[in-house]
């Protein structure tokens, strides 16, 4: 008997998700070993690592809670992924949009009840928008690199933010923080610590994912990040593209940050992000730059993450880092399954 | 029959909907050089993978030394005594050329004795007055000695049967005499070898015996004494094959004028001087001129993708700067990069096929029509005779030929006025080059052309083929150094004012 691979014509959903549910699997026996050689009893270990995240409601509701601010940002990754760009810069993005939030909750007394959600909401998005056109813009007219523009712009705006925080901003308690928000600039809570963010981020990726697939803006983006020369030659906008996809990436990471400020924290300090921005791009890629996938990955992660800091507590040998082993494990295990939606596996009996 | 070598029989693949084979056969003769003809996406590629061990056929047997074999792997190919000599070589660049013969050779050592096998290699090579530089790294080595390192491997290994995939390609034409000694004495001595050419002089010269596939199956099966070129081209392609002139065109309005048009290439050189040109409706302007004389910037000025440097450039009806705006005013390209510039190569046939007219036939408010789209995909591929599996079949996906029936079809299906055509017929097979002509020449229009509708299209056509420059132009323009020497009208060009022009002699 032997095994061979051979090329597959195209990749149905379903083999796509396959890949996927086994990658999880896999990962799952290599956590198992890892809890074993850290000497906590695998099975259960992998137990609380399930039922801590969606096991209580408690647990749920942090999960969601941790949704919201993934999804944004690996919306915001696999947008710009869509024209060819990588956006390593949600992070940053997220903390001016944060920034942008807090500026006009605490600065704007003037706005109406009614709009104060919006406004914040808005301010946020456009905070984030900025800061992503920035490296845009220098990409367009610079020829920089995205990938670099937009990292080093992460510490310049988790900087600035700093600043204000320990500057003017800083709270009369002498802390680092600002003073908390108005009630009316706060998202209204759905279930626990869950905000109504999570209703935005839902809406938000399903007509992202409509305007692609529907829209010739999606067309449009769609043959600029297959091949530029081509979009060029058949004279499509690409740069204006380029930017206006900027924008909107970052915009939904820039909601990711107004959300914290709005639904979460209430004020804007410098520990507003666990890195949201830079786990999103694992996101982003494990989602196959797909934005709805990107949604389902999001609670995924978020769950790893909840049940991290649960067995943390369940068995005091295992750190939580292990997570992230686990993560990366993820995510090698994912590319190497790639191969099956590349290849088909035949199997030939011997003597045929 | 003793000598015959291998024998295919019904031999059926097929990848997706497309039947690459169907029912095809081939028979071998020890110390016979037989040629597979074919069009691109004949089958001929696909027939030898099967021969060789890379695809498994669906139907079908093989016969190797009239022993049925199975193969499974290209491995089992090698050991019956089957070399391959790719067209895109498989060889590690940064190794020298032993190290690329011996790698993958069944009983190497751990530890090889480089000497032996030194010698051992330099024994096959010298056998058929091969001589090859051992011990060059194979990036030093000029592609016809790299594909002297191909055949040396498919040698050391034993090989018995040569399967060349269009070795002539990438030679010159003293290498490729080189090539057919070695071929020749190869099987004077019992060897026996399959030659994939599209070449129709080159299977004259070489082969014993040759076979032809068309669209997947047998379209005939002789001995090459006695044959004429004429009647391989037209057993290859299906029909009979125009040798007649071609109507002159009717030229009509200008439609693009260059006055003092100058480029400025990237390191600050001028690639074009002061071009003035017109082109006119209803003819076909030839521009011939050696490689890089300025042709590549002269197509990209025409189709709005450069903007010169110096100098106006009048198009009518153009009124922005942009690649839309020329395209808006009826601009088509038939760019030399196909897969990059031409199409996108990871989308679908329909999404490269509404390129450049989707905002005019399918956009409503801001909303893509997609089912329109992939109804009119359909019909274009089914009138242009596109072979893919269908409108939403992957692009790169499709042979050369095809590719370029896609670029063709959208780029003419919106009546342009002015069509750009960069080396339209390069890497063609004699079949695909000649539709590609017929409709360059049916957009012109004019006496005898079908085309009914007044005023043809100008076409500005680039080549480096000359005989297929004076078939078709009305003019040829010749670039030397970025500069537009001269242009000839039909009457006056002949292959030798042309050649001398290129040349940069004024003639």
């Amino acid at each position: 008997m032997r095994l061979r691979l051979e090329p597959r014509e195209r990749a149905g959903i379903g083999l796509e998700v396959a890949v996927l549910v086994g990658a999880v699997v896999l990962s799952a026996a290599v956590g198992a070993l890892l809890f074993a050689l850290s000497g906590a009893p695998p099975l259960q270990a992998l137990a609380t690592l399930v039922s801590e995240p969606f096991g209580s409601a408690y647990g749920l509701s942090e999960t969601l809670l941790k949704t919201i601010p993934l999804a944004f940002c690996a919306l915001a990754v696999a947008l710009a992924l869509k024209i060819g760009l990588w956006n390593i810069g949600a992070e940053g993005q997220l903390f001016m949009g944060a920034f942008g939030a807090a500026l006009v909750a605490l600065h704007l007394p003037a706005v109406p009840g009614p709009l104060q959600l919006p406004t914040i909401l808005l301010a946020g998005a456009a905070f984030g928008a900025i800061w992503a056109v920035v490296p845009g813009l220098l990409k367009v007219y610079g020829g920089v690199n995205e990938i670099i523009s937009t990292l080093m712009l992460n510490y310049v705006a988790i900087a600035w933010v700093e600043h204000f925080v320990y500057g003017p901003w800083k709270g009369e308690d002498g802390f680092p923080y600002t003073a908390f928000i108005g009630d009316g600039w706060q998202l209204p809570l759905l279930f626990k610590r869950v905000h109504a963010g999570i209703l935005v981020v839902v809406v938000l990726a399903i007509v992202l994912h409509v305007v692609e697939r529907r829209t010739t803006l999606g067309y449009e983006v769609r043959v600029a990040g297959a091949s530029p020369d081509n979009a060029r030659y058949g004279g499509l906008p690409v740069l204006s593209r380029l930017l206006l996809v900027m924008a909107m990436a970052g915009a939904a990471a820039g909601l990711a940050g107004s959300c914290i400020v709005s639904g979460v924290e209430h004020r804007l300090h410098a520990g507003i992000s666990s890195g949201y921005g830079y786990t999103a791009i694992i996101i982003a890629f494990l989602a196959r730059k797909h934005l709805l996938a990107a949604l389902g990955v999001s609670v995924l992660f978020a769950a790893l993450s909840v049940g991290g800091d649960g067995l943390q507590v369940a068995f005091p040998g295992v750190s939580s880092a292990i997570v992230h082993v686990f993560e990366g494990f993820l995510l090698l295990a994912v590319l190497a399954g790639g191969a099956f939606t590349k290849y088909r596996l035949r199997i030939d009996r011997g003597g045929s | 029959m003793t000598d015959v070598v291998v024998e295919l029989r019904g031999i059926r693949k097929t990848f997706g909907g497309v039947v690459a084979n169907d029912d095809v056969g081939f028979t071998l003769r020890r110390g016979q050089i037989h040629a597979l003809l074919g069009e691109n996406g004949a089958g001929k590629s696909t027939l030898m993978s099967v021969l060789t061990g890379l695809y498994r056929p669906d139907a079908g047997e093989i016969r190797i030394r009239g022993e049925r074999a199975v193969l499974r792997k290209p491995g089992d190919a090698i050991e019956l005594g089957l070399g391959m000599v790719h067209q895109h070589f498989v060889q590690s660049l940064r190794h020298t050329a032993l190290q690329n013969i011996v790698l993958g050779h069944r009983d190497l050592p751990l530890l090889p004795d480089w000497n032996a096998l030194r010698a051992q290699v330099a024994e096959a090579a010298g056998r058929y007055g091969l001589e090859l530089d051992l011990d060059a790294p194979l990036h030093t080595l000029p592609v016809g000695e790299r594909q002297k390192v191909e055949i040396v491997r498919a040698l050391f290994r034993g090989s018995s049967i040569l399967v060349m995939d269009e070795p002539t390609a990438v030679l010159s034409r003293q290498e490729t005499k080189a090539l057919f000694e070695v071929l020749r004495s190869f099987c004077a001595d019992g060897g026996a070898v399959v030659f994939i050419s599209h070449k129709l002089d080159e299977i004259l010269e070489i082969a014993d015996h040759v076979t032809v596939l068309r669209r997947g199956r047998n379209a005939g099966d002789r001995p090459v004494e006695g044959l004429e070129a004429k009647t391989l081209a037209e057993l290859m392609v299906g029909r009979e094959l125009d040798p007649h002139r071609r109507q002159p065109g009717e030229p009509g309005d200008v439609i693009a004028t260059l006055s003092g048009v100058s480029v400025i290439g990237p390191r600050g050189l001028p690639t074009l001087t002061a071009i003035d040109m017109e082109v006119r409706g209803g003819e076909i302007l030839g521009i011939a001129g050696v490689a890089g004389s300025g042709q590549a910037e002269l197509a990209d000025l025409l189709a709005g993708l450069k903007r010169p440097s110096g100098g106006t450039l009048t198009l009518a009806g153009v009124t922005g700067r942009s690649p839309a705006s020329f395209r808006a005013a009826g601009v088509a390209y038939i760019p030399e990069d196909r897969i990059g510039t031409g199409l996108a190569g990871s989308l679908s046939v329909t999404e490269n096929l509404i390129l450049g007219s989707y905002g005019r036939r399918f956009a409503r408010w801001g909303l893509l029509r997609w089912k329109a789209a992939r109804a009119w995909a359909t019909e274009r591929i089914a009138a242009d005779d596109i072979q893919c599996p269908g409108p939403r079949a992957r692009t790169a996906g499709l042979s050369g030929g095809n590719l370029q029936k896609v670029i063709l079809s959208r780029e003419l299906a919106s009546e342009p006025r002015l069509i750009v055509a960069a080396y339209p017929c390069r890497g063609l097979d004699v079949g695909a080059a000649e539709t590609v002509r017929e409709r360059l020449l049916a957009v012109r229009g004019g006496a005898g052309g079908g085309a009914a509708r007044a005023g043809g299209a100008a076409v500005v056509l680039l080549s480096e083929d000359l005989d297929e420059l004076l078939r078709l132009s009305d003019r040829i323009g010749v670039l030397f150094r970025g500069r537009l020497l001269r242009t000839l009208e039909a009457g006056e060009a002949t292959r030798e004012r042309v050649g001398l022009l290129m040349g940069g002699a004024e003639a």
